[in-house]
């Protein structure tokens, strides 16, 4: 039965949740979105998201991407849940492979962002324990890492050398085959 | 919260990144760009997840009762550096373990950093002394001797058919508690005239078992002690099996199940070499060496002694073409080692032309390969001017490069 038009039925399963950044302010988002997120799942489940979910750890520009990212994922997730009661098999199959597709442009579109706001997004994928989010920033680093010096890993994360020329001799002695 | 100046991650997270970089040289390089990236890579909490995640890389082989010397992976192989370094900072003539007699710990065998080591003590001993040393740490243990009345109770005693190995299955054990783990197993096998008997060691333990084997199967003749040091010992899933040229069977010592059994083989690989491998879950597989390329079998392991279930062929493995002899020298778990002996240098000259010029290559003519059980990759590892010594194997050397590493012992 297609009850598009069932308005109570839309809002029970649209329960909406408000973040606060850092900088006061405030997003609103869907329970299945929100919940991506381990810290504000245990949260909801205590009961403490009245009023709002103040997130001090996470700055408003950097918030509105992790809030993008769920948004994504959690209808992906929607779509596994619902596979095992209302798809058959291979309809599912045939949904799953298409959005997943679309899934991977999302994921490496997303990463097309600066060193900086990559280390926050991880730093906020971690504080809010998004598992998906926190894989994905990290492999992007470890993936830049591959093959790279240490003045380029220097350069790329505007790390600042700080060892010493005795340490850093001592170092590259130590690994040497790694530069060969 | 912008991360200006410094990594702005705490450890756990660069810990977190740096889990998920592959090569130990990208690690390596990683851990010389700033103090925190150095600390951070440098603990051994973390090498140890490293390790436990990442498999050693190849650093090249040893050769089966030889005092030495080590074969390091020669360029265009992706470990030559790791390896020369290696080469240049372990002792492969294992000078640091007591020597009574020069050169008389011959080498039996190698995994994970540790190398297996007997001596032979004259005749009055039952078996060899064994040592497990570690040449880059120069650490070793000395195993104690296989007790008199466990061998007496066995009747295995003198056998020249003396073979010990590494126990491919024990496994590392995780300490939470930032324990080193150094526990390592090894197993010997040996032929009687009425028997099979196996012996186990546990470095946990410290203790040796005996299993017997008081039925033994014929493979082509009844009387196995005529074919002393014919057949050839392979190790697959916690598993004896020994092949014969010329046989169409194999003999199966399952360990577990206390069964010795006569498998069928492929009536193809009656007359080639072999190696028994691991083919996947669940599966056996024997390689067999064909006219330049290499036959998978593989046959599921609950059927394995049954002969309704045929070898299935799994794959053909092309070798790179040389006119060569070319033999398998050493299998281990996850890798099987080939070499192919050419019959005229000027070969592998050209051969080389494709990845590079090395000076004075017309005096090597022995080239070492590596399959890798997952890939079915065959890569050059090294090169050459002497082959190994026939009916000899070779042990592939996986460790750690420096400072990656931590003793193994």
């Amino acid at each position: 039965m297609a009850s598009a038009g069932s308005g109570d039925e839309k809002a029970a399963a649209a329960a909406m949740i408000t973040l606060i950044s850092s900088d006061n302010e405030k997003f609103e988002v869907t329970e299945a979105t929100a919940t991506l997120s381990q810290t504000i799942r245990h949260m909801i489940e205590d009961g403490c998201t009245d009023g709002g979910v103040p997130l001090p750890n996470v700055t408003s520009k950097i918030l509105a991407r992790v809030i993008e990212y769920c948004k994504k994922h959690a209808t992906a997730a929607a779509g596994e849940e619902g596979s095992s009661s209302s798809f058959s098999d291979a309809a599912f199959l045939e949904v799953d492979r298409a959005f997943l597709e679309e899934l991977e442009e999302f994921d490496d579109a997303f990463l097309e962002v600066d060193r900086a706001t990559l280390f926050d997004l991880i730093l906020a994928a971690n504080y809010l324990d998004i598992k998906g989010l926190l894989n994905l920033t990290c492999q992007k680093v470890a993936d830049s890492v591959k093959g790279k010096t240490p003045e380029q890993i220097r350069e790329m994360y505007n790390i600042v050398n700080d060892l010493t020329p005795e340490e850093e001799a001592e170092i590259r002695r130590e690994t040497q085959w790694a530069f060969e | 919260m912008a991360s200006a100046a410094q990594p702005a991650l705490p450890d756990e997270l660069l810990e977190d990144i740096f889990l998920r970089l592959d090569a130990a040289a990208d690690l390596a390089r990683a851990s010389a760009a700033c103090t925190t990236f150095h600390r951070v890579v440098s603990a051994r909490r973390f090498l140890r997840r490293f390790r436990s995640l990442h498999p050693p890389p190849i650093l090249g082989f040893l050769e089966s009762d030889q005092p030495g010397p080590f074969r390091p992976a020669d360029p265009p192989h992706r470990a030559a550096a790791a390896s020369r370094s290696l080469a240049r900072a372990a002792d492969f003539s294992f000078s640091f373990v007591p020597n009574p007699t020069p050169n008389s710990w011959n080498v039996c065998d190698a995994r994970d950093g540790r190398v297996l080591l007997y001596r032979r003590t004259g005749d009055a001993a039952a078996f060899a002394d064994l040592v497990v040393c570690d040449p880059l740490h120069r650490r070793y243990v000395q195993l104690p001797p296989i007790p008199d009345d466990l061998a007496l109770s066995t009747g295995a005693r003198g056998m020249p058919d003396f073979d010990p190995f590494f126990d491919p299955d024990s496994k590392e054990e995780k300490h939470e508690d930032g324990e080193e783990d150094v526990s390592f197993g090894v197993i010997c096998a040996v032929q009687c005239q009425h028997k099979l008997v196996t012996f186990h060691f546990s470095s946990v333990t410290g203790k040796w078992l005996a299993l017997m084997f008081n039925r033994v199967l014929s493979l082509a003749t009844p009387d196995m002690d005529l074919y002393r040091g014919v057949f050839k010992r392979h190790y697959a899933h916690g598993c004896f099996y020994w092949t014969m040229y010329g046989s169409s069977g194999m003999l199966m010592q399952d360990t577990r199940e206390m069964r010795l059994s006569r498998v069928g083989i492929p009536i193809a690989t009656r007359l080639q070499q072999k190696a028994v491998v691991e083919a996947g879950e669940g599966r056996l597989g024997l390689l067999a060496l064909g006219a330049c390329m290499l036959h998978l079998y593989s046959k599921a392991l609950q059927n394995i002694c049954s002969g309704t279930e045929e070898w299935h062929q799994d794959r053909t493995i092309p070798l790179p073409k040389l006119d060569a002899d070319w033999r398998i020298i050493g299998a281990a778990k996850e890798y099987v080692l080939l070499e192919a002996v050419l019959q005229d240098s000027s070969q592998f000259t050209s051969f080389l032309q494709q990845s590079q010029q090395i000076p004075g290559a017309t005096q090597y003519f022995t080239l070492d390969f590596t399959l890798d059980l997952k890939t079915f990759l065959v890569e050059r590892l090294s090169m050459s001017n002497k082959p190994i010594g026939i009916n000899n194997r070779a042990h592939l050397s996986t460790s750690f490069p420096a400072p990656l590493s931590f003793p193994s012992i």
